[in-house]
């Protein structure tokens, strides 16, 4: 039991700074990234693949990092002129792309049978601890991103964002370059998205392309959503309720019969979509927008 | 190589006819509802699930089954989609965006609930193909191109020669405006969604007869059908059509370069460079 708190303490952490990175991109300034999980399997593959050749962790994380927020200035660059609605549909096709990519290239990613044995840090530094260690290191990830996080939101460019935010062409109208700020916000998400997947290759050592489907993208979304768009520490609080509740439902396939895993995790889903409508319409959601 | 040729042709025409019957819908209700549909596709995947419950468990033959598994798709997706997408106090690109992805994983978890995640196929007798030269198509390619042919065509009759047409593309080019001139809106946006959801569950079922159908078909033709209708001009059920058959040709005519694997890319390379170079797409207005 106290291993699977600290498995889910682990998991909300991982979960919270994907959560972050959502909010800086949607909360703060109003990007709708329906691709999000693309830079997450972006971090989680540099980070494996660079570490399995012998770099340290913090290179593969740095790695993957760069690799995520060059990915996020390349599609940026391309999209962010769009339309909120054609971005989100151009987001969520790249990531589905890279999917694709990833199961293919088998040369580098071995496709569909994944990367096993990926090292884990910190462990056998302390004989029994090392779930504890772990988890005290993405804790700490987690505490970082979020300072970071506030920090930025009470900046001048987090002023500056939300600005954007609520109405773009006021932002533009006062002499900022509103795409350029949009990039930032965009960079820095993809960059706490890669800092997660990072941490999630090496806690669960072993990624598969079948780990970053669309789905995650969404949960990321109903996180946000149910701590509030915009609130750091709703991002906190929203993952912390999502992933106790949606964890916690694993033990009623244990309680009620005639419920196998697949169907449960179809049923997961089911509610993680109503979850999506319904907060989505009666959730008061802070960003106004004029349109 | 020519006949290889012809036979990419000849499989990018049929995966045309089937992308368009979802693009059009797509189009026609990003035009007057003014969202991207995300569920769209999976009106496909249920129009499919319901011919295969007539047919196969029910034991009706298929040609009752299929017109009866449309009607049992539109039954359900309609008043789905009016409940989701009309009916909810809500406002807003960017929410109904949001809903849509929930009524996709809500819809499609559902499938996977009830009929497992098995790829399932329609009995029906294997065909022994019509062969024209180098040109090879059994009776059920030639029914998807000449229902998807005709299903298109009645559309654009429907949009040009009725006032039910006239008043969608008003809806579509000035929504107050359409309003304020008395017209019925509310059921045009009814008649809106009965079209689109019967079209796309008509692919769904032609899907059916040419693949194999799963709960996931619906979510795998999203970029496809999203690059026809961007490619296009969304918000023009004609672009549509010609997107569908760019889309559905270059896909297969990438495999003479690329690996097959790949050619879904051909789908997100052509959508993101529409988007860039011409974001109203090549006959937007």
């Amino acid at each position: 039991m106290f291993d699977y708190l600290i498995a889910i303490v682990t998991i909300i952490g991982i979960q919270v700074l994907l959560t972050l990175g959502l909010n800086v991109q949607y909360g703060l300034t109003g990007l709708v990234n329906f691709g999000h999980v693309a830079f997450y399997a972006l971090g989680a593959y540099a980070s494996a693949l660079l570490t399995l050749a012998g770099w340290p962790v913090l290179v593969g994380m740095a790695a993957g990092v760069t690799v995520a927020i060059f990915a996020s200035l390349l599609v940026g660059t391309t999209t962010l002129r769009l339309r909120e609605d054609y971005f989100a549909i151009l987001t969520l096709a790249f990531s589905e792309l890279l999917r694709l990519l990833l199961n293919n290239m088998r040369g580098l990613t071995r496709g569909t049978l994944g990367i096993p044995d990926i090292p884990r840090p910190l462990s056998g530094w302390w004989p029994g601890g090392d779930q504890i260690l772990y988890m005290a290191a993405v804790l700490v990830a987690m505490g970082l991103a979020w300072a970071l996080c506030v920090a930025m939101a009470r900046s001048p460019l987090g002023r500056t964002l939300r600005a954007i935010r609520d109405d773009d062409q006021a932002a533009m109208a006062l002499g900022k370059n509103v795409l350029a700020f949009r990039l930032t916000a965009f960079a820095l998400g993809a960059a706490l998205a890669a800092v997660a997947g990072s941490l999630w290759a090496h806690y669960v050592t072993y990624v598969v392309p079948d780990q970053f489907t669309p789905e995650v993208t969404f949960y990321t979304w109903m996180a946000m959503i149910i701590g509030g768009p915009g609130s750091m520490f709703g991002a906190v609080w929203g993952t912390a309720a999502l992933v106790t509740v949606t964890e916690g439902t694993r033990f009623i396939k244990d309680v009620v019969p005639m419920v196998d895993e697949t169907k449960l995790a179809a049923l997961r889903q089911v509610a993680i979509g109503l979850g999506l409508i319904i907060l989505t319409v009666y959730v008061r959601n802070p960003i106004k927008r004029r349109r | 190589m020519l006949s290889e040729f012809v036979h990419l042709t000849v499989t990018g025409v049929l995966i045309a006819s089937l992308l368009a019957l979802g693009a059009v819908g797509l189009s026609l209700t990003f035009g007057v509802a003014r969202f991207a549909n995300v569920a769209h596709p999976d009106f496909m995947m249920l129009g499919a699930y319901g011919a295969f419950t007539l047919s196969t468990l029910v034991g009706l033959p298929f040609g009752w089954a299929a017109p009866l598994g449309v009607l049992a798709a539109v039954a359900v997706g309609v008043p789905l989609a009016r409940l989701a997408y009309d009916k909810l106090p809500v406002t807003g690109t960017v929410q109904l965006l949001i809903i849509s992805i929930g009524v996709s994983l809500v819809v499609r978890n559902l499938v996977l609930f009830t009929f497992g995640s098995n790829l399932l196929t329609y009995e029906v007798p294997l065909q022994r193909p019509y062969i024209w030269g180098p040109v090879r198509l059994t009776a059920f390619q030639i029914l998807t191109i000449v229902v998807a042919g005709g299903l298109v065509f009645a559309v654009h009759l429907l949009l040009t020669r009725t006032r039910l047409g006239r008043i969608l593309r008003a809806m579509s080019d000035n929504p107050v405006l359409c309003e304020i001139t008395g017209a019925d809106v509310s059921r045009a946006r009814l008649a809106m969604w009965i079209i689109g959801v019967t079209l796309a569950a008509v692919g769904g079922v032609l899907y059916g007869l040419n693949l194999v159908i799963h709960p996931n078909m619906g979510w795998d033709l999203v970029v496809p059908i999203f690059s026809a209708a961007i490619v296009g001009g969304i918000g023009n059920p004609y672009g549509a059509m010609a997107g569908a058959l760019l889309i559905g040709l270059g896909q297969e005519w990438s495999t003479l370069v690329i690996p097959s694997t790949y050619k879904e890319i051909v789908a997100f390379a052509a959508m993101a460079v529409c988007l860039m170079f011409r974001p109203r797409g090549l006959w937007g207005k």
